[in-house]
This record gives structure tokens, sequence and C-alpha cells, in this order.
């Protein structure tokens, strides 16, 4: 009867129009794009969405972000900075156990082999004497500290929090890309992320045995106070920040009050006698454990940089002293120097005696002449990086490269070997992203940036991490700083 | 508290105060004495309202270009320190420096209403007109004056943002009977008509959204002495000057470190302020020049802010 | 004045003065002078307007830092600090300990340059542009290394001339180098720079300089290099008067270069600038009488 009536088309659900590229590893879909075991359930839940019901979750999720003050901003000429949220993806990456029992395994070698590496440079220098590690590589580091020589941090722990970044490569395996061990950061919108998806997304959570990440900020101050300086027992714990101009500072406000102590910046503290204070509106209070999320370098104008005034003057002296203790120490950043981590399997083997469990992708030192002339001849198919940037700074991908970049770097690179390494360019896994602009979802290449807390007796690695998403299509750069975006990522567990 | 966490708390709430005074202040006069019995009104609103601005700004057309301007000025324009886009960003900023000593209540609601201020345009304005913007920015101050008091503890934090508020207050009020009485003064010089003195006391009372209230106490529309003597020294009206002393009172009370104060500190002075205003009456300050008395009031307060930041507030 | 040692007695004064007043203030000084051989530190006394009390520690390289920091606001301190050095008569190094391979084998071991890396390495003030390295007289290792260190002494002596105001505490080796020109700090991180060059450690050295004698730049605190040679130790040379070091420089303290030796560092809060007014006496037993 309702004959002339239009029909209703079908519309289709989300992921049917899903295109997969040869040669990349889907973390979704196998090759015969049937989806993968611990895929299953999540590909069903979302393979009952239309674009549009899709479309309404993405909206509620970023204004969720929005009103949070998730936000960092981008300062340019114009009067005050443009206010941003993170990109987020609604579509978690998943990580089955077995494969994450073994990625976590490999995390803590690393970082326990990280933490002999560093105790041994700065006492005997074993690994330099018995030329494992060349001796001028570790001393010509920008981030080598000579007043770490000889000082014994509380536990013999330097890096309390490490940030590895891994990604799968087209051949299957979780690579170890970057050893960040400075002051990592993400992890307050790893929290944020989850947070969100529960909020949006709660059926998948009732599908799948997610582990739980909520307790990182119990972790972290839990090793924070088992970091206290020699007869401290009830220690004061702060955050240090650079300051609500800085770009992270949405996460030293967010970790200070999930942990409940105070955040704190510079200009907040004074040392007297080689005890730390801080202004109080009653006095001033002693502290004992510094979360600095400020670099060596401006922690303290007496000693590193004159001029900074994000630090604090005498805090190195303190340090020294054992009055207080900064999280990580000073002096990590050689354990990250991208020179440095060609040697890692073999640091690794050195303090261990264990073959490394995670992969290290096959890296060229421009300072070796024969590396130096292969980078040169070969650099269209490389990745080339500075030794000591972060962030996606500075980076050349050789194949992408005009000839005018290719030149530039190659003055670049002679005219300071040290500081540039080339690596062959790795094939990120993709995971289906939602593209607004297509109302669909897409491959988007990913990695994963993972935190690890370690103090005397634990180590601790947070289920999951921050998949970090290249947002522009056929792109291998995930940093937010350079436009990615971020999912959830869901460890499953046995 | 960290003494720099305490001086973005106290000036998160002078900045929320002085943002809601300045919007209710363009409200009464724009649209209050679009009526007035006056022949040069227009001339009349701007400078009054000219008066809120910082006197670099130049204001340069004529007519309704000029007042396009003014009202922009005061409102959106970024580059005018004291515009309510400015207070709200300046709020914002403290309320970022403390984000962990308050509540995700307030701090949502602080950035919900600096995302609609940024988000309304210049057209929106001329389009809407000023009522509906100054009404939307009295609400948003009012969703956040509520979380201020609902959502937090009321222990350091909450009493040093209320501390920020009430000297604000004190300020603001201090200057609108200041200036007021200076208008009805000078008026009362030119005789001109009784009708404009009463059309000013009764905008005295709206800027300060004590007119339905002091009808309801004197029972009727208040002469200029009985709306000087509301907003002067009744003790239960949240914009009078000695309410809010009251409550500069209980803030510091509520901080100071020791009880025991000597005379000469901050926490005795602010004791003395208050306990005097307490025990005044409309009377005594007849006896003096009104607008000698209020600005001796402006310079105790000026001494009180002064101290509260040296004490506690810098660092 | 006796045969065996000098008696000295030392004031080094500071004063500060700001057009500002500065809310928070914290100073260390490194003017101290060490106890090392052939030098006793009597006993000393401190007198200052900053602070309550003055906090006495070591830094990097074992030497005595005083460490004041104000308690109240203040737009002038000064720092007065007194010293009696006891230092002995010493021969002056003559003929290298070991033999020219025994010296080399030790020289170019790896284990050597992992133990004096900080002596070793290029430092902020003492590393030379690229352009510059071939200015640097090259150790041919057919001399011993204490011979070539004086050879380096007489060129760095010779090739730069004493200029006050050429130069100031900012001025890094590569430039005095290019300006040829400069004081005490800049001789001696040349000095430095070209000796770590050769690969032989080389430390900066501050102190104060017997003023009854002509030497250049004793009028204010000196600055020296001590270059280490197999054998025999950390040798002192002032490549400013072309001489090497005797009883008549009292030591304060060692390090990779200026800023590990300068007498004052300090962090202070104020928004206007300030004026050091600076004053160094030396004076032996003798020149007393």
């Amino acid at each position: 009867m309702m004959k002339d009536a239009p029909l209703e088309l079908p519309k289709k659900a989300i992921l049917d129009n899903y295109e997969m590229c040869e040669g990349l590893y889907d973390e979704i879909f196998d090759a015969n794009q049937n989806a993968r075991e611990h895929y299953k359930i999540l590909v069903e839940d979302f393979g009952k969405l239309k674009p549009e019901d899709y479309t309404k979750l993405n909206d509620y999720a970023k204004i969720s972000f929005f009103n949070q003050g998730i936000t960092f901003a981008v300062y340019s000429e114009s009067l005050k900075g443009v206010e941003r949220i993170f990109p987020f993806d609604l579509m978690p990456r998943i990580i089955a156990a077995k494969e994450w029992e073994h990625v976590e395994k490999g995390l803590i070698q690393r970082n326990l082999a990280i933490n002999h590496f560093l105790y041994d440079i700065y006492h005997d220098k074993k690994i330099l004497r018995d030329k494992v590690v060349p001796a001028d590589l570790v001393f010509s580091s920008n981030f080598y500290v000579r007043e770490m020589i000889g000082i014994n941090p509380p536990g013999n722990i330097y890096t309390h929090i490490c940030g590895t970044d891994i990604i799968r490569h087209n051949d299957g395996h979780y690579y170890v890309l970057e050893d960040n061990v400075r002051c990592p950061s993400g992890v307050s919108y790893v929290l944020s992320n989850r947070e969100t998806m529960k909020k949006v997304f709660s059926n998948g959570f009732l599908h799948h045995d997610v582990r739980s990440i909520d307790d990182y900020p119990h972790q972290l101050l839990e090793m924070m106070v088992s970091m206290a300086p020699e007869g401290v027992d009830d220690p004061t714990c702060v955050v240090m920040s650079p300051g609500m101009y800085n770009s992270a500072y949405y996460e030293h406000s967010f970790l200070a009050q999930n942990m409940g102590i105070q955040l704190v910046e510079g200009r907040d503290l004074f040392v007297d006698k080689n005890f730390v204070y801080m202004k109080t509106i009653h006095g001033p209070t002693k502290i004992d454990v510094i979360y600095r999320r400020v670099d060596d370098e401006f922690i303290d104008p007496l000693c590193f940089r004159a001029g900074s005034y994000l630090g604090v003057p005498g805090l190195m002296s303190a340090y020294r002293a054992g009055n207080v203790t900064l999280i990580n120490a000073p002096g990590t950043g050689v354990a990250d120097d991208k020179a440095v981590y060609i040697y890692m399997p073999d640091i690794i083997r050195y303090y261990l005696n264990e073959e490394p469990i995670l992969k290290n992708v096959r890296t060229y030192r421009c300072e070796l002449e024969e590396d130096y002339r292969f980078v040169m001849e070969n650099m269209h198919n490389l990745v080339v990086k500075p030794v000591d940037e972060s962030g996606g700074y500075g980076i050349l991908i050789g194949s992408r490269a005009s000839q005018e970049e290719l030149e530039e770097f190659r003055t670049l690179i002679t005219g300071n070997r040290r500081k540039y390494i080339a690596q062959p360019i790795m094939s990120l896994s993709v995971h289906g992203t939602f593209i607004e602009s297509e109302s669909a979802f897409e491959q988007r290449h990913i990695d994963l940036r993972t935190f690890s807390l370690m103090s005397k007796d634990k180590q601790f690695v947070l289920k999951g991490g921050l998949s970090r998403v290249a947002l522009t299509r056929g792109s291998l750069v995930v940093n937010s700083s350079q436009g990615g975006g971020s999912k959830d990522t869901w460890v499953l567990e046995e | 508290m960290l003494s720099r966490i305490a001086n973005s708390l106290f000036w998160m709430g002078r900045y929320l105060e002085r943002v809601e005074h300045t919007a209710r202040y363009i409200k009464v006069h724009y649209y209050s004495e679009l009526d007035a019995p006056l022949d040069s009104k227009e001339e009349f609103i701007f400078e009054s309202i000219m008066t809120m601005i910082d006197e670099d700004m130049k204001i340069t057309g004529d007519g309704e270009l000029k007042e396009k301007q003014l009202l922009f000025s005061i409102t959106l324009d970024e580059k005018n320190p004291a515009s309510i886009i400015s207070g709200i960003g300046y709020a914002r900023e403290n309320a970022r420096g403390a984000r962990d000593s308050i509540s995700s209540e307030l701090w949502g609601g602080i950035n919900r209403f600096y995302h609609f201020i940024n988000g309304y345009s210049e057209e929106d304005l001329h389009k809407e007109g000023i009522h509906v913007l100054c009404d939307r920015i009295t609400e948003h101050c009012s969703i956040v004056n509520g979380y201020i008091d609902n959502t937090l503890l009321h222990n350091e934090a909450w009493s040093l943002i209320r501390l920020g508020i009430h000297v604000e207050r004190a300020f603001q009020i201090t200057r609108i009977l200041y200036s007021k009485v200076k208008d009805i003064q000078s008026l009362q010089k030119q005789y001109l008509s009784k009708s404009m003195e009463s059309y000013e006391c009764v905008t005295m009372l709206k800027s300060a959204e004590a007119f339905d209230m002091s009808k309801i106490y004197y029972r009727g529309v208040p002469n200029i002495r009985e709306a000087l003597e509301f907003l002067i020294l009744n003790r239960n009206f949240p914009k009078s000057i000695c309410y809010n002393l009251r409550h500069i009172h209980h803030a510091v009370e509520k901080i100071a470190t020791s009880k025991q104060h000597h005379a000469g500190s901050i926490e005795f002075k602010v004791g003395k302020l208050f306990n005097t205003y307490e025990y005044l009456t409309i009377e005594d300050i007849e006896k003096r020049d009104i607008p000698e008395f209020l600005n001796d009031t402006l310079l105790d307060l000026f001494e009180i802010a002064q101290g509260l930041e040296e004490k506690y507030l810098s660092n | 004045m006796s045969d065996h040692h000098i008696d000295y007695n030392i004031e080094y004064y500071s004063k500060n003065t700001y057009k500002e007043t500065a809310t928070e203030g914290i100073f260390e000084f490194n003017v101290s002078p060490c106890n090392e051989e052939g030098q006793i530190l009597v006993d000393y006394k401190i007198k200052q307007t900053l602070s309550d009390s003055v906090f006495r520690q070591s830094n990097l390289f074992g030497f005595e830092i005083n460490r004041i920091r104000s308690t109240a606001k203040f737009e002038e301190f000064y720092f007065r600090y007194q010293a009696r050095v006891q230092k002995a008569r010493i021969p002056l190094p003559g003929v290298p300990a070991w033999n020219l391979e025994k010296e080399l084998e030790e020289l170019l071991s790896d284990q050597f340059f992992i133990n004096h890396h900080v002596f070793l390495c290029p430092s902020f003030y003492t590393r030379l542009p690229e352009q510059q390295l071939s200015l640097v007289p090259v150790y041919d290792k057919k001399i011993s290394p204490l011979d070539y260190l004086k050879t380096l002494n007489d060129h760095v002596h010779a090739s730069m001339k004493y200029e006050s105001n050429a130069t100031s505490v900012t001025t890094k080796a590569g430039d005095a180098l290019a300006l040829s020109k400069g004081v005490c700090q800049d001789f001696a991180h040349v000095f430095i720079a070209m000796a770590r060059y050769n690969g032989i450690p080389a430390r900066y050295v501050s102190g104060y300089l017997h003023q009854g004698i002509n030497y250049v730049g004793s009028s204010f605190m000196h600055a020296w290099v001590e270059a280490y040679v197999p054998g025999m130790g950390w040798i002192g040379f002032d490549p400013t008067n072309n001489i090497l070091v005797d009883e008549h420089f009292i030591k304060v303290s060692h390090g990779a270069d200026y800023a590990d030796c300068s007498p004052i560092k300090g962090v202070l809060r104020t928004n206007g600038d300030s004026v050091m007014a600076y004053d160094v006496k030396v004076m032996s037993q003798q020149s007393q009488q």
C-alpha cells in the first residue's frame, strides 16, 4: 500500500568498505582479510555501527576532551595560543595477552640493562674499558652529566620512568624504536583516553576483558615514596613543572592531582643548606622527592644553564648531598642518545647475560666512516635522525624528501657526524582509524609508547600504553607535535 | 599551600568578580540610562562606560560607530586588558595554575565560560545586542560561583578564592558609590531636577543588584541617604561594603597561621577595619564628607590588599 | 719570610649593588685557597652582609665553596674573605720521570682516556672550531709531553697579547684565538684547548698571584693551567707570564674550564641592573713588614 513511499536504502556499516593495502601489517585483519582472533568481537561491535552513529560518538568524545581542558596550545604569531585537543580515535588497538607478555618482558629486560649501564658509566665504566661501547661516544653525548660521576642515587635507580617506543614491522615482529628515559610524556592521555572510552563505548568493555590501567598514579606515587632519601620515612613528594605554558602542563597537573601531591614550579622552591623547601603560605616545607618534568640543563641555574628561571638554584648540590631524590636522575639521557641505541643489544648481553627479547632496528652511525659513506649514498632509502632530539623533530624520511632536502641533510650530517644516525625506513603496522573527512575507516600507521616504572625491587609496566596514529595517509610520523593522534590500547586478560 | 597557588586562587576570585561586575555595570548603564531624564544621554552613557576602560584605548568613531567600538572594546577586545574577555582569560590562567587545588567541576565551569566568550564573535554582539551577551556572562558567573561554593572543600583554597571575590567586590562597590555620590553632588550644585537625582540613586542601586532588596528593606524606593546606608552598612546584603569586609575578615582568619595577631599585622588591620564598619551608622558618615569617607575606604582596602599580597601571596 | 716557605695574607672583597631591590638571591664564592701538597690554608675569616650564616660545601672537584642566601630584600651586599696561607718553596719540575716510550704508552692507552676524560674532552670554553684546529701546534710524540707543554706555554704566550678589555668572561678559546688577545682566562683556555686536542689532559686553575713580583694579572684573581704528565702527575703552567707555576701561585680550585672556577656565581631576582666592585690583595709576610 505504501508502494510509492521511497525505499529507505540500507545504510552501509562502517567497516564494509575498509581497504587494505598490500605489504602492510594490519593489526585488525590478516592477509586474507579475516579479523584476527583477538579483534573478532570488536570488529563485530563496530560492524553494527553506521557512519552517522559513529560520528555522534566521535563528537561526544571530542566535547568531553575539550571541556576537561585536555588540550594543548599551539603558539603562533597571534595573541594567544590556539587550543587544540589531541585527535583521538575511538577504535581501540588491541594486544593479545600472550603477545603483551612478550613485550612486557622485553621492556623490563631493556630497562634493567639501561639502568646498569647508567650506573656503570658514572662509576667504574667497565663497559667502556671492555670496549663494548665506545668511550668517546658516551663522553661526547650532550646528555652526559659530569655532576653524576660517583653519585649513588637511592637504590642505584636512574630511570624510574621509561617511555619506550615500540613498533611492529611488516615482518610481524616488535622493534624498539626509541628508549625515552629523560622525561617521557603521554601517560595522562592514556588514562584520559580510557576514561572517555568507558563513557562513550561501554559495550566494548562488557564484551572484552580489558586489563585495567587506573592504578598508574598509585604505582607512580608508591615508586616515588620508595625512592625517598635515606632516613626519610614519610617523604613529601612533588611534581615539578616548567609552568603552564609548557605544552605538557596538562599532564603535569593531571599527575599531581591524581597522586594527590603538590604541583610546583622552580620559583616555588628554594635550597637552604642543601635541603629543598617549597614556599607555602605557612612558611617553608621541606620536600624529599621531586618528579621533575624539567630537562637536566634547566633544573639548576647555579650548576647548569645560568639564567634558567625554570629551575632551582642549588638543587644539584642538594641532590649530590643525598637530601633530595630526582626522578628521573640527571644524566640518563646518555641512554636514549640514538647513537648509543645501536649498542643496546650488546648492553643487554653485557649486564644481564641474556639475549635481547625485543629487536633493535639496524642503525647506522654517521660518525663511523663506513656507515657515513653508506648513509650518504643511500639516504633516499633511509630515515635520518638527530641523536639528541625527541618529539619527531629534525627527522628526514629519505623516500619522501626532495633533492634539496636530501642535499641539506648531507650538509648537516657532514657538518656534525656525531649528531646523526640513519635507519632503514621501517614499515610501521597499520590500524583501522576513523577519518572524519571520509566518514570511513582507513588504514593508518601506528606505534606504541609504553610506560614502565622502576623502583628498588619492583618493575611495573602499564598494560598497554599510548598507541599513536599518523593521521595523514601514508605518513610514518606519529608524534603529537607533528599532527599525530592516539588510540586507547587494550591489553586482554588471558 | 604554595604561595604561588594561593596567589592564583586569590586572583582567580578577583577576576571572576571583576568580570561579573563589568557585565552588570554595562547592562545597567546602557539600558537604564536610555530613558534617563537628561538631554545628552548618549554622551552620559558613554562617559560612564568609558571610565571602565583603559585611557589608552582609542575610540575614534562617532555616533553608532563609536557605540559599536566602545561596546566591543569593553567586552570582546583581547587587546584591552580591562575587557571581559581578557578578565575571563586571566581567571582561567589562574585557575589553570592552581588546577590541582580545585575541583574538575569548577575547572570545567571556568573552561566552558572561557570557550563560550572566545567563540562569541563581534558579529554576534552586534546582532544580538549587548544585553544578551551580558546576561550570558552573568549566568556563567553564577554557575562558576555555584561550583566554588558547592564543589570545593571549604578549606584554605576556598577561603582564598572567596577572599579574592570579596576584596574585589568591596573595591568595585566603593568605587561605584564614590563616582555616583560625586555625580549626584554635582547635579545638586547645578540645581537640576529632583527626578534626575532619584534617577541616579536607582542606577546606583541597580549597579549593585540592590534595587529589589533595598525596596523590600525600606518598604519603598529608598532615598539617597537610605541607598547609601544600604550599600555601605547593611550587614546582610552581599554587596554592601560592610558585608564584604566581614567576609574578608572570615577568610583571613581561616588562612592565618596563628590566631594571635599583633598590632600592625595584616590580620589585625583587617579585623580592625571590619569592626569599625560593623558599629558605624549613616549619621557618623554624614558628619564627614561622603566622597572623602569613601576615598578613605578605598585607601584602607588598598592597604589590606597589599598586606595580603606581601604576607600570603608573594613567592 | 723563611727559606722553606712563604706566608701569605690574602683578601678577596666584592660588593654588589642593585638598581632595583632584589627579592631573592643565592651566591656561591669559589675563592678559598685549597690545601694541597706544599700549600696550607692556615686560617680564614668571612664577613658578609647577605645572610645569617655561610654554608660551606665541596664542589664536584672537591674544592670548598661558600654559599650565602638572602633571607630578606636587599639593594646591596658585600663579601669579604681573608685567609692566611703557607706556601712551601718547591723545586720546579726538571726532567720527565719516565722515558718517552713509557710516557706514550700511558698517554695513548684507552684506560688513560677513560680515567681523564673530564680533562681530555672539549668543554664549553675550550672547544675549538674546526677551522682553527690547524692553528694548534701538533705534538709529534718525539719529545716528552713535558717538553711539548713547555713549548706550548711559549707558543700561547707569544701568539696572544694581554689586553684587559678585548674579551669578557663569556669569551671562548676560539674567539680569543681569533682575536689573538685576552686576559689570563683566555690564555688558559687556549692552552687547555690545544693540549687536549693533542691528547694531553689539561685543567683550568684559578687562584691568587703574589703581588710583590711583577707578574701580569696579579691585581685580580689569576688563572693558569695544570697539565698531566705521565709519571709526574699534574704540572702547573702559566701561559700569561710564560712561566712554570711556583710558590708565588696560590691555588683556589681547578676544573674543566672557567665555568667550574668562577669566583662568584649567583642567581637573583631583581628587575634592574647591577654593579660589582671587586678587589684582591695578596701580601707576603715580608712585604707587610
